[in-house]
């Protein structure tokens, strides 16, 4: 994650498919996909970014305990499907939104 | 007694001084040495990043103080992401101890099938189970962003 200074507003940046994808999984996400601009989400710090961020961040390492449970596939299409849940989730208070 | 799952606050994922250990598709099933590396803080004295779990050297003292079974400790490293030092500059965070649960419950149909006795334990490889004693003791700390669901016997 990184500030980023936009239109007058302080964002919080982070990255939709997180950059531990990495060290988890090797091989499901090139350098590249991760590092687009379609991956990257920005959020206002004035709207209490950090619980956000948070909660998000569970999503996310619940997501890494199903598969290392054996619950789920660890699929590309399998995260694409999990950041689109969490673009709906919180997609209306990212810069610019995403929903 | 009662047996709860906690889903503790994930402050931050695993630094790059971490050992993971792959298994032959990349996937990483485990750590061995831990370095987490912080994202934010909400001030929970539990954490997590699958599959490790971290607490305050305070309230690991609290544990080894108290009867608790089913746990050990290891050194482990933390580090401030820049992100986490622009967010918080005026966080300075204690040090934590990896906690390494070591005892086991299955569950089948949503019930405990089988419970190892121990105050810490997991489901599966990453999830953490407690007794209602570890529970007390937990709370005695900072624990408002960890999620609590207690889990139903197998006994009718």
């Amino acid at each position: 994650m990184n500030i980023l200074y936009l239109e007058g507003e302080n964002l919080v940046i982070h990255h939709g498919i997180e950059q531990q994808v990495f060290d988890r999984f090797k091989d499901i996400f090139s350098f590249e996909e991760i590092q687009d601009i379609t991956n990257l989400r920005g959020i206002p710090v004035e709207i209490n970014s950090e619980v956000h961020l948070s909660k998000i961040r569970k999503i996310w390492d619940d997501f890494y305990a199903d598969i290392l449970d054996g619950i789920i596939e660890p699929t590309k299409e399998n995260f694409l499907k999990k950041r689109e849940e969490i673009d709906a989730l919180f997609g209306d208070q990212f810069k610019p939104k995403i929903r | 007694m009662k047996l709860y799952r906690l889903g503790p606050e994930v402050a931050g994922g695993l630094g790059e001084n971490s050992i993971i250990i792959y298994n032959e598709n990349g996937i990483m099933k485990d750590v061995s040495y831990l370095h987490y590396k912080f994202e934010g803080w909400l001030g929970d004295e539990l954490l997590t990043t699958t599959p490790c779990f971290i607490v305050t050297e305070k309230l690991s003292n609290a544990i080894i103080d108290s009867n608790l079974t089913g746990y050990e400790f290891q050194d482990m490293e933390v580090s401030e992401s820049y992100n986490f030092k622009l967010l918080k500059p005026d966080v300075i965070l204690p040090n934590f101890k990896r906690l390494i649960p070591i005892g086991t419950v299955q569950i089948e149909d949503k019930k405990v099938k089988h419970w190892s006795g121990h105050d810490f334990c997991r489901i599966g490889i990453t999830r953490l189970v407690v007794s209602d004693h570890a529970l007390n003791i937990l709370q005695k700390y900072s624990i408002s962003n960890c999620d609590i669901i207690e889990l139903n016997f197998n006994q009718e």
